[in-house]
């Protein structure tokens, strides 16, 4: 991979000690390492678990597909390092805490502490660092879907591009693609071929993650990626690769390109517009960049369930397989900016992977709807399928089936 | 996806290029590239070329009265469900871009 690297003031340095994470309290602790992009999903998440009736405390660490996958393959155990180990406060700890605050960090037990959960951001067939299966008693199920895009500063004058213009700009060194204005590779910015951001755009633009030129930041972050297109000084030639759920959450900071894919006509938005949230084109295919989310943990050989009951149920939450009194987790992955199964209309084997039509088992797409921000449904609300016609109450909507 | 399925698929597309159509968009939510000083300046690449878009069969998308059209109302197979008709904004960019292949296909890298 040829790469600038360069600093965004993300030092690499161990960071001062802090509290043992398993010092905390005495709720029980569900240790993750994800993808950066699913922080805001955790946090989210994390925020209801840990003031549940029933606590649990989500520790986290946020690390690239690849490497986290690799790390529950081996396995490997969580240890204080350069990449801050962050937990979610309880209200007693931190009153003033809530997702879009700074998680505050924790140290790992000496030696290590064993890693419950991997929340990934791609195919994990895309790793090149990974076996081709799984070690026996390790499990993995596609989560929500998670969608990338490209994006460039609020000044830019762009609005879309094509797959063919990504190939030639982030596959060639500095203006030998000649796709402008992205013809400045220093002003290109990436990530590492391990993170799933790198893999899943790389695909949709006819590339490996391994085969992107641009600007990789030191510590090879999306925060990093963000910051640098956002106060780029030459806005026009400036494109960075970005998890849209971070967008969602800075689209006072840059733009979101459309994106035109091999052989479509048009080019089209990850949702209705540039200024909706629905995820609509994601979820019907015409937006391609995305992936589902794997979720990697040790399952009991007999009951196919996570040997953790803690991390099972961070799971049948995120998955919508289960909904507690106080702790809805289809909400919180819709709120977070992921599509649950259960409102795609699409599906895909692998990065960059031809779609096919997907009938989820259980719809959810009037309830996505109507959960997601700033968005409506047009579906009826219900209490049982008696107003629904042919359709299904689901949620408390009437689904078509 | 690899480099080598979209030049098949381009050079369908070329294929098919000559065949006049009429959209089934009334284009109320197409957007133009406001960026002519960039993206102008040649013909556009052939899979972009204003032909219809080619069924798997062979044949394009037709309206319910026949007439042709440039997205698919009952999509299918994926050149279909990426090319379905749609009421979400939808963005024209046609590039020219020097390095492609004469029947739109990506050039190998460097």
């Amino acid at each position: 991979m040829t790469v600038a690297v360069v600093a965004a003031g993300v030092g690499l340095a161990k960071p001062a000690e802090a509290a043992l994470c398993s010092a905390l309290g005495a709720q029980p602790i569900v240790y993750i390492e994800n993808g950066d992009t699913q922080e805001p999903l955790v946090k989210k998440l994390g925020a209801q678990l840990i003031k549940s009736a029933t606590p649990v405390r989500l520790v986290y660490k946020n690390r690239r597909t690849c490497d986290l996958a690799l790390d529950m393959y081996t396995p490997n155990l969580m240890m204080t390092d350069a990449i801050p180990i962050k937990y979610i406060p309880s209200p007693a700890e931190d009153p003033t805490w809530t997702p879009l605050s700074v998680s505050p960090s924790c140290d790992a037990d000496a030696g290590g502490v064993t890693i419950n959960l991997g929340i990934g951001a791609t195919f994990l067939s895309s790793c090149t660092n990974l076996p081709a299966t799984p070690p026996p008693g390790l499990a993995i199920a596609n989560g929500p879907v998670q969608s990338y895009g490209f994006i460039v500063p609020g000044a830019s004058s762009q609005i879309a591009i094509t797959a063919q213009e990504g190939y030639l700009a982030y596959g060639f060194p500095q203006a030998t693609g000649m796709a402008p204005p992205w013809v400045d590779q220093a002003l290109r910015y990436s990530r590492g071929p391990t993170a799933s951001t790198a893999l899943t755009c790389a695909a949709a633009m006819g590339l490996k993650g391994s085969q992107l030129k641009g600007t990789v930041p030191t510590g090879n972050t999306s925060t990093e990626v963000l910051n640098f297109v956002a106060t780029s000084g030459n806005p026009e030639p400036t494109i960075g690769l970005m998890g849209t759920e971070v967008y969602d959450g800075a689209r006072n900071l840059v733009k979101l390109l459309a994106f035109k894919g091999f052989g479509q006509r048009y080019a089209y938005f990850p949702d209705f517009s540039a200024t909706s949230f629905d995820k609509k084109n994601v979820r019907d295919g015409h937006y391609l960049p995305w992936a589902p989310t794997p979720y990697i943990t040790r399952i009991d050989a007999g009951t196919g369930k996570a040997t953790d009951a803690n991390v099972q149920r961070v799971i049948d939450l995120v998955f919508g397989a289960r909904t507690d009194a106080d702790v809805n987790g289809l909400d919180q992955v819709i709120a977070a900016g992921l599509v649950p199964e259960c409102a795609m209309g699409v599906q895909r084997a692998f990065d960059g992977g031809d779609l096919s039509l997907f009938a989820p088992p259980e719809p959810c797409n009037c309830y996505f709807d109507a959960k997601a921000p700033q968005s409506t449904t047009k579906c009826s609300k219900c209490v049982d399928d008696s107003t629904c016609g042919a359709g299904k109450c689901r949620r408390g909507f009437c689904e078509v089936r | 996806m690899g480099a080598r399925k979209p030049i098949v698929v381009l050079a369908v597309l070329a294929s098919m290029s000559a065949i006049g159509f009429v959209a089934c968009d009334d284009g109320s939510n197409a957007v133009k590239e406001p960026n002519p000083t960039i993206d102008s300046g040649g013909p556009p690449p052939v899979v972009d070329g204003g032909g219809p878009l080619p069924g798997m069969d062979g044949g394009g998308p037709t309206l319910p009265d026949g007439a042709p059209s440039d997205c698919y109302l009952n999509p299918k197979t994926h050149l279909e469900i990426i090319n379905a008709c749609t009421d979400a904004v939808k963005i024209t960019k046609n590039p020219t871009l020097p390095l492609l292949a004469a029947d739109g296909g990506l050039p190998p890298l460097p």
